[in-house]
């Protein structure tokens, strides 16, 4: 029977349930292994004068403590641009930015050796906001725009016209296993890394570079991660080059990670960013004309922070078309730990943008936000994005009429509105908003494959990919999708760890493409094996006597057995068709590969089709604000997902549930604080609260839409992982809703996310969180 | 005094455990992970706001009888595990068979990442053990100690309400508790003490063995810090902030664990933890309850005492509004004396408090409100459930009639310690219920308060906080009437 569509649980489910899924830092501890920590730079900003090691390097337990004098190679990288420097040495850029590292016989000798470290460094006046990056004209790489039409025109033509400023805030990622890697010396000059990453490759890349050494001597593994969210596609390569660093030098095993305060206090989250807005639309809600210049708080290097500004722009149209528009990006620098990847990956700071403008549009209009979400719809005539890629398969009008049916919308609106007028305590809001993401990595050339199938005598097989496992299931569906291609049980099939030796140069688990990617590399490597098992399986099907003359084309895998179409009670089980195989010395392995087709972006004009198709969503969420504390309960919510075929419905729905609340995490309540050095407050889940099993609401519908017009990709299926974020805005919406009721046409400025205490305030502003009864 | 033993002995899963050294200052995950390689017990915060360390502790009740509750790992340490049987992830699979909560969770796709994976299978377990059948929020409360980043928890729910049907395995018998038991038994009634020295320095452990020999050894080692159930020592050790050598730990006291009640007044001993008052509290001061109900969760509740709330000084200590309001005492035991002092006179400044160094905290006494009065708790917290207050109050009026007898007013969050609002309590008296009063109450309070800036919210917002509560208080009142 196939897998493909099936329920089948997570590959390491079981691994998971009882403890016994390994990651880094439960693989045992071996002979002679060393701690790592290091010393971070005591500003945000400052100037190292001295650095005196005499002392610290004499405390018992210290093995060596290492500067950027001790670095074989180049001490510089970055995955787009190379600004960054793994240990300062004149200047350092944020608070705790690497410059000692230490290595120890326990992590006592470490603190210890921090502490004696004599470090002399000039404080210099560090930039902590946006704001101020903007007014000392401080930024990384150069002004982005995409643009189309007459934004003049429109606004001339418009009825109304709103400008302004929003913020959205940024956000952590906390996965929970924390940064981490292990990295033992090999043979010569050779090293083996563990990382907890989502990129082996960028690990292989960094730490062979950074270390004077050649690709091809490091060897990069991942098993799996205890969650990644995007904080791992660069950032993992802090502690991998702390620990090979060590490793190198001592030549013995070395492993680091951070603890929870460390790793949110020095690693890079979801951008915050901040835009200025001006909007015209009609009187019955169109928009004409809309311009928007974002600032993404970018840290203090580039990191990614291009492709994700770049990804802001091309989903500020979300779902709508917006026939003259004008949107250009910048990226400030900051004295903040590199702003990088997190589920989205620009793309939420573009949706909110133009929800929160739909939103207010409705509420200035003293309408009903989904009917000017209709209006502004792509549609029939109106199909071409700003970008210039056409929008196919739009099934977006369709899907959110049938969310406003299940979803029981008109109804419960009209209640909240009564509800409203009476509450005195109390007031509701709902939204429904839709999503429409792009699926690919805006760098072309990421968009490529690799796959290795190895099937061993007994006819079970082993494939590896590049692509790695976070917790998202891809490998459970690696499993799948090759099992299917041999029509042998998933139990047959096995995915190994990712490793750099088996699959070179592959591209970042990100992007929500990881299935996409490795899947298609996966199914040619099989059709390569198939094609050859077929050629000979036909040799051993034919029947001369019965006219049967050996076909591969009529040869069919099916259920664990392999028969010729034309005889198909002769079967031979796919077990004995390997062994045979084996013997006549057919190949049983094959390395696949696959890139994406027909994408392509003109970074200079703003220009082209950078995505292989969209998936679409839609959410419809309730929420219930207390008037006199701002506090918040979301109480409904209602989930419509486009995702094509489902490989493993099981796993897409979990992507789905996952990512939505993960999203109204962001939208609501996940707020970074820092105080005037620059120093996180927020580090731990003490301070920083992610959403709760309280927090989620009972009522939590997640339905499946039926797309099948979608034609393209791996067995027909369609990105998952990033799309459901952004329905989180919902309940952003949702809570402007609730604030429009008292606050009136005048708007609901917030900023997102909405904690208590912004609601709070914005109800003050008014003078309505008093209530004059 | 009583015998002396230095060893401390416990049981993980069916495994007998000596310590006695270093490894009694290590928390209990640590140990797991590292001394015994039972790495299915995860660390994401070392600070009780993840339940990803979730294990289910078995202690001695007072009857002598092992009663088994969840607690995080993180923040429990081995020389508070005494006589304890600690059941880890891997204790459910010592037949080679999955637990039905683990089979649950597989075919409903609770994990994906799995690092939150075996906290929540532990704390499901532990449902299992108290109850055959719970619908969604009892789910939701009992995993609200426990974080998952990747599933938005439906999944979780789903798998948690899909084991209603199911018959468990006796996993007590199988881990062989009732031998546990008798074992732990045998070895009560003694004074632990772990003394070592490590990197040159002198450390000490003590468990006392009763309450009499807690106030000698107190007098005896005046410096020594108290542990009760370890959730904010355990937090202050493993972030730096604490660097105890000395620790004598004091939960397992049963002369102080005490809950009494009579018409008048309820008493706590020291020692109760919140898991206990909450359920004693529900009858006579539900509202109390209510703000238990979300204090912390449930790992923290089953560890966390009362004396240590009291003792830990916070501003933002749930606790301490109702008590201030309805003028708690605290009685403070020495090994010579005991004394009565009133809870609104017990903090002098910024965890300042009347207390020797030879004493310790015995219990609270807590008058019930009167008959015509009116009682009204209020938490605000970034997070609704397993986050520390913002701002806290407690509105405690007895009426006469319509009017207002006399009000006790106690605010956290908003100065160094939990604050009276005297000129609002004095303004309220002869007037009504009424929204006027209470805009006027509103702005007196401000006046009052002299609240800062931190990570859990501005100045501003909590001034506006507390005025806004009496608000919503008088028009509570009103729309109940
Ligand atoms: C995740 C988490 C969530 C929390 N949530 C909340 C919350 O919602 N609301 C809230 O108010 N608190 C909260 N806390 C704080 C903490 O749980 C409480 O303050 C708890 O009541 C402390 O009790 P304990 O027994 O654990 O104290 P311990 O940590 O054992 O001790 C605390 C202090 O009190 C002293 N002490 C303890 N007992 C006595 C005694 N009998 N006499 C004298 N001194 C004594 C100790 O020496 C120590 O200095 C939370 C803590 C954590 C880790
Ligand atoms: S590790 Fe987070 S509660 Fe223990
Ligand atoms: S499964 Fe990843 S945190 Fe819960």
């Amino acid at each position: 029977m196939a897998s493909n569509g099936v329920y089948i649980p997570h590959e390491s489910a079981k691994g998971h349930v009882t403890g016994q899924a390994h990651y880094i830092d439960d693989l045992p501890r071996l002979h002679a292994e060393l701690y790592v920590g290091y010393l971070g730079s005591p500003v945000a900003h400052g100037k190292i004068l001295s650095i005196n090691l005499d002392k610290a390097k004499k405390i018992p337990g210290v093995v060596g403590i290492y500067t950027h004098k001790d670095i074989q190679g180049e001490n510089l990288f970055g995955p787009i641009i190379k600004d960054e420097k793994f240990l300062a040495y004149d200047v350092t850029h944020f608070l705790s930015e690497p410059i000692c590292v230490i290595a120890g016989e326990y992590p006592e000798a470490i603190e210890k050796a921090k502490a004696a470290i004599e470090l002399e460094i000039e404080e210099l006046e560090p930039i902590l906001s946006i704001d101020k990056a903007i007014e000392k004209q401080k930024f990384i790489g150069k002004k982005i725009k995409i643009e189309r039409g007459d934004t003049s025109a429109g606004f001339a033509a418009s009825d109304h016209i709103l400008e302004g400023s929003f913020i959205t805030g940024g956000q952590e990622q906390f996965y929970l296993e924390s940064q981490i890697a292990f990295a033992i010396p090999q043979e010569e000059n050779d090293l083996l890394i563990y990382s907890s990453t989502q990129n082996p490759t960028e690990i292989q890349k960094v730490v062979a570079e950074v270390l004077g050494l050649g690709h091809h001597e490091v060897v990069c593994i991942c098993k799996r991660m205890g969650g990644a969210f995007g904080g791992k596609e660069t950032q993992g390569v802090h502690v991998a080059l702390m620990a090979a660093l060590v490793a190198q030098k001592t030549r013995r095993p070395a492993r680091c990670g951070y603890d929870k305060d460390t790793d949110m206090k020095v690693t890079g989250k979801r951008h915050p960013y901040k835009s200025f807005y001006k909007m015209g639309y009609s009187q019955d809600g169109e928009i004409l004309a809309l311009e928007i210049d974002y600032y993404s708080d970018g840290g203090c290097t580039a990191d990614l922070s291009p492709s994700v500004l770049s990804r802001t722009l091309m989903h500020t149209d979300n779902a709508y078309f917006l026939p003259n528009i004008r949107t250009t990006g910048q990226i400030c620098y900051t004295n903040f730990p590199s702003n990088t990847a997190f589920r989205g990956f620009g793309g939420p700071q573009g949706v909110a943008a133009i929800e929160n403008l739909i939103e207010e549009i409705a509420i200035r209009l003293g309408k009903d936000s989904l009917e000017i979400r209709k209006k502004n719809l792509y549609g029939p005539g109106r199909e071409t994005t700003p970008y210039g890629q056409i929008v196919r398969n739009n099934i977006l009008p369709n899907l959110i009429e049938r969310l406003v049916t299940e979803s029981d919308y008109h109804a419960r609106l009209a209640e909240i509105q009564e509800y409203n007028r009476s509450s005195k305590l109390n007031l509701k809001g709902i939204a429904l908003t839709p999503v429409k993401f792009g699926i690919s990595f805006t760098t072309k050339f990421l968009n490529q494959g690799n796959a290795l199938v190895n099937i061993y005598t007994d006819g079970t097989v082993q494939v590896s990919s590049g692509g790695t496992e976070m917790g998202q299931g891809l490998y459970t569906k690696l499993r799948q999708i090759v099992a299917d291609q041999f029509a042998i049980p998933v139990e047959d099939v096995k995915v190994m760890a990712t490793s750099t030796e088996k699959n070179n140069n592959a591209s970042p688990t990100a992007a929500s493409a990881g299935t996409d990617l490795n899947g298609n590399a996966a199914v040619n490597a099989c059709e390569k094996i198939r094609e050859r098992l077929a050629g000979f399986a036909a040799t051993l099907l034919a029947d001369q006597a019965a006219g049967i003359s050996p076909e591969a084309a009529e040869v069919c895998f099916d259920d664990a057995q392999v028969f010729d179409r034309r005889l198909p009670d002769k079967k031979i089980s796919f077990k004995e068709l390997v062994i045979k195989a084996y013997k006549e010395r057919i190949s049983l392995g094959e390395r696949g590969f696959y890139a994406t087709p027909g994408i392509d972006f003109n970074n200079d004009t703003g220009k082209g089709n950078p995505f292989y198709y969209f998936t679409n969503g839609a959410a419809v969420t309730e929420v219930l604000i207390d008037r006199f504390t701002g506090e918040l309960k979301l109480e409904k919510i209602d989930v419509l997902m486009d995702i094509g075929n489902s490989i493993n419905p099981g796993i897409d729905h979990g992507q789905i549930t996952g990512g939505v609340v993960q999203g109204l995490g962001w939208a609501t309540n996940e707020a970074l604080t820092y105080n005037e050095k620059g120093e996180l407050l927020s580090h731990s889940p003490t301070t920083y609260k992610i959403p709760g099993i309280k927090d989620i609401p009972l009522h939590f519908n997640v339905n499946f839409f039926d797309n099948p017009e979608h034609q393209i990709n791996v067995l027909r299926s369609k990105a998952v992982a990033e799309p459901p974020l952004m329905l989180g805005i919902s309940a952003f919406c949702a809570v402007k809703n609730a604030l429009s009721s008292v606050l009136g046409t005048s708007g609901a400025n917030i900023n997102l996310p909405a904690t208590g205490e912004e609601i709070l305030m914005a109800l003050q502003k008014t003078g309505v969180a008093k209530m004059q009864s | 005094m009583n015998n002396l033993r230095n060893e401390i002995v416990f049981f993980i899963n069916k495994e007998k455990v000596v310590v006695a050294g270093e490894d009694a200052f290590l928390p209990l995950s640590s140990f797991l992970r590292y001394r015994k390689n039972l790495t299915g017990t995860k660390v994401v915060c070392s600070e009780g706001d993840c339940g990803a360390c979730t294990v289910i502790l078995g202690w001695l009740d007072e009857n002598r009888k092992i009663h088994y509750t969840m607690v995080d790992s993180c923040i429990q340490f081995v020389f508070q595990l005494d006589l304890c049987h600690v059941i880890t992830v891997e204790g459910l699979n010592l037949n080679n068979e999955l637990h039905p909560v683990q089979n649950s969770m597989i075919r409903h796709f609770g994990s994906q990442c799995g690092f939150c994976t075996p906290g929540i299978v532990m704390a499901l377990t532990d449902l299992t053990l108290k109850q055959k059948s719970f619908n969604a929020p009892e789910i939701q409360e009992k995993l609200t100690g426990n974080l998952c980043r990747c599933t938005g928890y439906e999944p979780i729910v789903k798998a948690s309400l899909a084991l209603n049907d199911e018959s468990m395995p006796d996993l007590l018998s199988s881990l062989d508790s009732a031998e546990i038991e008798k074992q732990l038994q045998q070895l009560a009634d003694s004074n632990v003490i772990i003394e070592f020295t490590q990197n040159g320095e002198k450390k000490t452990a003590i468990k006392p063995a009763n309450l009499a020999d807690a106030l000698t050894l107190k007098a005896k080692y005046p410096q020594v810090r108290l542990v009760a159930g370890a959730t904010d020592f355990g937090v202050q050790t493993n972030k730096g902030r604490a660097k105890d050598k000395n620790v004598m730990f004091i939960a397992h006291l049963h002369e102080i664990g005490y809950l009494k009640k009579n018409a008048e007044q309820l008493e706590f001993g020291a020692t109760a933890n919140w898991s206990r008052i909450r359920d004693f509290c529900r009858s006579e001061i539900p509202q109390f309850s209510e703000i238990l109900d979300i204090f912390a969760a449930e790992q923290i509740r089953n560890a966390a005492t009362i004396g240590g709330n009291i003792a830990n000084g916070s501003p933002i200590a749930d606790s301490l509004p109702v008590l201030f309001a309805l003028n708690a005492s605290l009685k403070l035991l020495s090994e010579s004396s005991e004394r009565i002092v009133p809870i609104n006179s017990f903090y002098r400044g910024y965890k300042q408090l009347d207390l020797q160094q030879n004493e310790i905290i015995g219990g609270v006494i807590l008058p019930l409100p009167v008959k015509n009065s009116v009682l009204r708790l209020f938490k605000v917290s970034r997070r609704k459930d397993l986050d520390i207050s913002t701002v806290t109050m407690a509105i405690y009026l007895e009426m006469d009639g319509n009017k207002i007898q006399s009000a006790a007013i106690a605010a956290g969050g908003v100065g160094p310690v939990v604050l009276r609002l005297h000129s609002v309590e004095k303004f309220l008296v002869d007037r009504t219920i009424e929204p006027s009063v209470f805009e006027e109450a509103a702005r007196l309070a401000a006046e009052e308060i002299s609240p800062i800036s931190d990570v859990r919210g501005s100045k501003e917002y909590r001034t506006l906080l507390i005025q806004n509560l009496l608000q919503k208080f008088s028009l509570e009142r009103e729309a109940l009437v």
